[in-house]
């Protein structure tokens, strides 16, 4: 019941999602039997803010339902996936694209990443760059003869007496 | 003695190990100061004009932001949110109290049907809009309710609190925008 009120409402005309993008759109429109389409690609690189790992494509949180809806109007006007991005970013801060952006404080999300690949590279010259100390064959192990035998021994004094 | 002289490392190879392990505790640490060390949610969207709505109330009326020609107090809710219940009488109290300002709720996730009953209950001294899509939940960068947000006459955003209002915060919010 709750659902169908919800979709009744959806439809009807004073319900329409308001696209809070105050610039211009720069981009085409995209048409109508493309619109899930293009929603749900964006939705995939933006995170949903307060799931853990979701994608706002992936949830259907309240705040995941609201960005899809503002995607699919700014879209339909003719918004780039950017400039849509863009406000996002502005709203709910840079953890809110997928794909951390290389610029600004994001950059430093992609240090470790950097330190990872210089550490392997630096244990790789320090490997090469080894001495090579010829490896010394195994000590032969001196032949031992099992004289030890104290059963023998004592035979063989007798069998000397 | 010289037998472990003569088997100490040579220093090239440790000086590259300092200097690879130096450069990842730098960006760690790094991460740490800039990236976790301040509160942007707190600050990020303030100061700038508050994104426009046209909503129906609970009563069927359309409600806008850009309409208004004083301040606005805006207030995400929903009945299943218990602090949002426990700001409840705040935000009333404040609203009788500021007649210059106009309050707004906002139903969040909610059904209206709920929301009808719980304010007539409770009590109710200003419209409450319903969001279907969510779309002016997102567009104000809500993650959760209770949310409000302190709008001035011009239309710009000037303070916004998670979770639920006290007097205090009241205060601080209308002073910002009266």
């Amino acid at each position: 019941m709750t659902w169908m009120l919800l979709a009744v409402l959806a439809l009807s005309p004073t319900a329409q999602a308001e696209v809070p993008l105050t610039d211009p759109p720069m981009c085409e429109a995209v048409p109508d039997h493309l619109l899930d389409e293009a929603t749900d690609d964006l939705g995939r690189e933006l995170a949903c803010p307060i799931c853990a790992g979701q994608s706002v494509s992936g949830s259907q949180t309240p705040v995941a339902l609201g960005m899809k809806a503002i995607i699919r109007e700014a879209l339909a006007m003719g918004y780039c996936p950017e400039q849509i991005s863009d406000y996002f970013v502005l709203v709910y801060g840079d953890d809110v694209v997928l794909d951390p952006s290389k610029r600004g404080n994001s950059a430093l999300v992609w240090l470790p990443l950097l330190g990872v690949l210089v550490g392997f590279v630096g244990a790789g010259i320090w490997w090469v760059r080894q001495p090579k100390t010829p490896v010394d064959p195994p000590e032969a192990e001196p032949e031992t003869v099992d004289n030890e035998d104290p059963y023998q021994a004592q035979v063989l004094r007798e069998l000397d007496e | 003695m010289s037998g472990q002289a003569s088997s100490a490392p040579k220093g090239g190879p440790n000086w590259i190990l300092l200097i690879v392990g130096g450069l990842a505790i730098l960006g760690f640490l790094g991460l740490l100061a800039f990236g976790f060390g301040e509160d942007e949610q707190e600050t990020v969207f303030s100061e700038r004009p508050a994104p426009d709505f046209e909503l129906e109330d609970l009563d069927g009326k359309l409600q806008k932001l850009s309409g208004q020609d004083k301040p606005v107090v805006l207030n995400f809710w929903a009945t299943w949110c218990v602090p949002c219940k426990a700001e409840h009488p705040v935000l009333l109290q404040n609203a009788s109290l500021y007649p210059d300002v106009q309050f707004f709720g906002v139903l969040y996730g909610d059904n209206p049907a709920k929301a009808r009953a719980y304010l007539k209950g409770a009590g109710s001294a200003y419209p409450t809009l319903m969001d279907p899509t969510g779309a002016i939940a997102a567009a104000y960068g809500v993650t959760g309710v209770p949310e409000t947000f302190f709008i001035d006459d011009t239309q710009v955003m000037r303070y916004r609190h998670n979770g639920p209002v006290d007097m205090n915060v009241m205060d601080y919010g209308l002073k910002a925008i009266r």
